[in-house]
C-alpha cells in the first residue's frame, strides 16, 4: 500500500508529459513538476479577443465571469476550448464602455433628473463627455455585460457579426533579449441568430 | 541500541518524550501536516474550509489525527477539489495530495514507520526527478534563457538582477512595460526588445546550473542507499535547497511539504536532522518578509542619514 502515492504521482506526471507534447499543456501545470523549467508558463500566454463588426475588428478584454475559462485556455490551448470561449463571448451582450460617477449612475438608474457635476468640466466636448460621465464610444472600448446586468438607458449595444479569439504565447530569445509572440490557436464563433434577435 | 541509549542521555533532543525523538517522528510529521492543511492547503474556499476544520479538530482531539477516516476525508476533499481546477493548481498542491494519500495508506495498513519513510523518500525522488526531467526537456532552461528572462521580468528576482547583474531600476521598469505592451488586449506587437546588462549572463548561468545541480543531486541522494556518499548527505542537500530556493521564490507550502517528508524519512538516530527540518519549517515563515522592500527602505534611510 505504501507505493500507492508514488505510483499515482508517476501516473499523473507521465500523463502531464504526454499532454505537454501532444496538446501544448504548459509545463508549469498539470502535476508534472515543471514549474520554473521554462518561460512558457500560462502567464506567458495571452489572448487577443476581437468583436468582428462591419467597420473592422474591435479588440476587447476578457469579462470577469470568463476569467477561469481564459486561464484554462491559456494553460491547455486546444481548438475546442478556444471555440467554446468564442461561443460564450458571442452569446453575450456587448456595450460601449462608459465611466460614470456614482451620482450620475444613481440618477440614471433611478430615473431622476440629471444633476450638473460639481467637478470641473473642461473635459466636456462635442462628444458629450464630462467628468461625471466619460464616453469611450469613439475610442471603441467595449465590454460584455456580466450576469445580472442589463442594458442601461445610456448604454449603446455593439453590433457585431462574430467573435474571434486568438491565443498567443511568447518565447524569450536570449541572443537578442527579445520576447517574440507566436500564435497558438485561432478560433471564431459567429453571432447566433437567437442571440442577434434579443 | 547502545548508540541510541548514548544519544538519549547525551542529547536532550533525543530524550524520550522529546518532539524530535524517534518515537515522536510520526507525531511530528502529522502535526506539521495538519498545520500545513490549516495554513496553506488550497486556494479554493470549498476545499480549504473543510480541510481547515478537519485540521483544527485533529489538533484539538489528537485521536482524530491518527484516524484513517480523517485522512480518507482529507484526501477525498483534496482530490475532489483538485479535479475541477487541475489546470490552475500549482504542483505543490498535487504533492500535498500525494502526501495525505500516503498518510491514509499508512494509517489504513500496518502503520509501519519504515514504510512511511520509504514512501516519503520515493515522493522526494520523484518530485526532484520530474523537476530535472522537465528542465532537461524544456529547451529554454539549460541554455539559461529561462533564468535570464526571470531576472529581467520576475519581481522576485529584481533584487538579484539589481545587485549582482547591475540592472538599474529604470531598465526593470522598461522591461516590465515592454512585456505589458506585448500582452495588452489592444496590442498588435509581435515582439518587444528587453534591455539587459552583460553582467547578467554569468549570473543567469550560475543560477541555472546551481538549480539544476542541486535538484539532480537531491534526486540521486534520496535514491541512493543511506550508507553511500550521496545518501549520507541527502538531508543536508534537501535542507540547503529549502533554505536557498524559497528565499527567492517563497512558495512556503511547497517548502513545508518537502520539510515534512524530510522529517518522515529520517533514520531513528537523526534527532538533530529532525530538529534542522523543524527549524527550516519555521525559518521559511521569515521568507514572507518583503526583503527587497526592507533593504530598499534601509538603503534610503542610510543615504538620507548620510546626507
Amino acid at each position: 500500500m505504501h507505493w500507492i502515492a508514488p505510483l499515482v504521482l508517476c501516473a499523473i506526471g507521465l500523463n502531464q508529459l504526454v499532454l505537454v507534447h501532444a496538446s501544448a499543456l504548459s509545463r508549469w501545470k498539470g502535476g508534472g513538476f515543471g514549474m520554473f523549467a521554462t518561460v512558457d508558463s500560462p502567464g506567458a500566454r495571452f489572448l487577443r479577443i476581437y468583436l468582428v463588426t462591419e467597420s473592422g475588428r474591435i479588440p476587447t478584454t476578457i469579462p470577469t465571469s470568463l476569467r477561469d475559462a481564459s486561464r484554462e485556455l491559456r494553460t491547455l490551448p486546444t481548438a475546442e476550448h478556444a471555440t467554446e470561449l468564442a461561443r460564450k463571448l458571442a452569446a453575450g451582450t456587448w456595450v460601449y464602455v462608459r465611466m460614470q460617477s456614482p451620482v450620475a449612475y444613481y440618477t440614471e438608474i433611478a430615473g431622476l433628473p440629471r444633476r450638473a457635476s460639481r467637478a470641473r468640466t473642461e473635459l466636456t466636448d462635442e462628444g458629450g463627455s464630462s467628468t461625471d460621465e466619460i464616453d469611450f464610444r469613439r475610442l471603441g472600448f467595449v465590454r460584455m455585460l456580466e450576469s445580472g446586468e442589463s442594458v442601461g438607458p445610456g448604454d449603446e449595444r455593439v453590433d457585431f457579426s462574430a467573435v474571434q479569439v486568438e491565443v498567443l504565447g511568447y518565447r524569450f530569445d536570449r541572443a537578442s533579449t527579445t520576447l517574440v509572440a507566436r500564435p497558438l490557436i485561432d478560433a471564431r464563433a459567429p453571432l447566433e441568430q437567437t442571440e442577434a434577435m434579443q | 541500541m547502545t548508540t541510541l541509549a548514548f544519544i538519549s542521555t547525551a542529547d536532550p533532543l533525543a530524550r524520550p518524550g522529546s518532539i524530535f525523538s524517534a518515537e515522536n517522528r510520526l507525531h511530528l510529521s502529522v502535526v506539521l501536516t495538519l498545520l500545513l492543511l490549516l495554513l496553506y492547503s488550497h486556494p479554493y474556499w470549498y476545499v480549504n474550509l473543510p480541510l481547515s476544520i478537519l485540521a483544527i479538530a485533529s489538533l484539538i482531539f489528537p485521536v482524530l489525527s491518527t484516524s484513517r477516516v480523517t485522512w480518507a476525508a482529507v484526501t477525498a476533499i483534496i482530490v475532489l477539489g483538485s479535479l475541477e481546477n487541475w489546470y490552475a493548481l500549482d504542483n505543490h498542491k498535487y504533492l500535498l495530495g500525494y502526501w495525505c494519500l500516503a498518510l491514509l495508506c499508512f494509517f489504513a495498513s500496518k502503520c509501519d514507520p519504515t514504510r512511511l519513510a520509504t514512501t516519503a523518500r520515493a515522493l522526494i525522488v520523484l518530485v526532484f526527478g520530474f523537476a530535472v526531467l522537465q528542465k532537461t526537456l524544456s529547451g529554454d532552461f539549460l541554455d539559461s534563457s529561462f533564468i535570464h528572462y526571470e531576472l529581467l521580468l520576475d519581481e522576485r528576482f529584481h533584487g538579484l538582477a539589481r545587485y549582482l547583474g547591475g540592472v538599474p531600476d529604470h531598465l526593470v521598469e522598461l522591461n516590465v512595460s515592454a512585456r505589458a505592451a506585448l500582452v495588452s488586449f489592444d496590442s498588435d506587437l509581435e515582439a518587444v526588445a528587453l534591455r539587459s546588462m552583460r553582467m547578467l549572463e554569468p549570473v543567469a548561468r550560475a543560477i541555472t546550473w546551481g538549480t539544476y545541480g542541486i535538484e539532480l543531486l537531491i534526486a540521486l541522494a534520496f535514491l541512493s542507499p543511506r550508507s553511500g556518499l550521496l545518501g549520507k548527505n541527502r538531508d543536508v542537500l534537501l535542507l540547503s535547497f529549502l533554505l536557498t530556493t524559497y528565499l527567492l521564490a517563497p512558495v512556503i507550502g511547497f517548502g513545508w511539504v518537502l520539510a515534512i517528508m524530510g522529517i518522515a524519512q529520517t533514520a531513528d538516530d537523526r534527532v538533530r536532522t529532525r530538529g534542522a527540518y523543524v527549524a527550516a519549517f519555521l525559518l521559511l515563515q521569515s521568507y514572507r518578509v518583503p526583503w527587497g522592500e526592507a533593504w530598499s527602505a534601509i538603503a534610503r534611510m542610510t543615504q538620507g542619514g548620510g546626507a
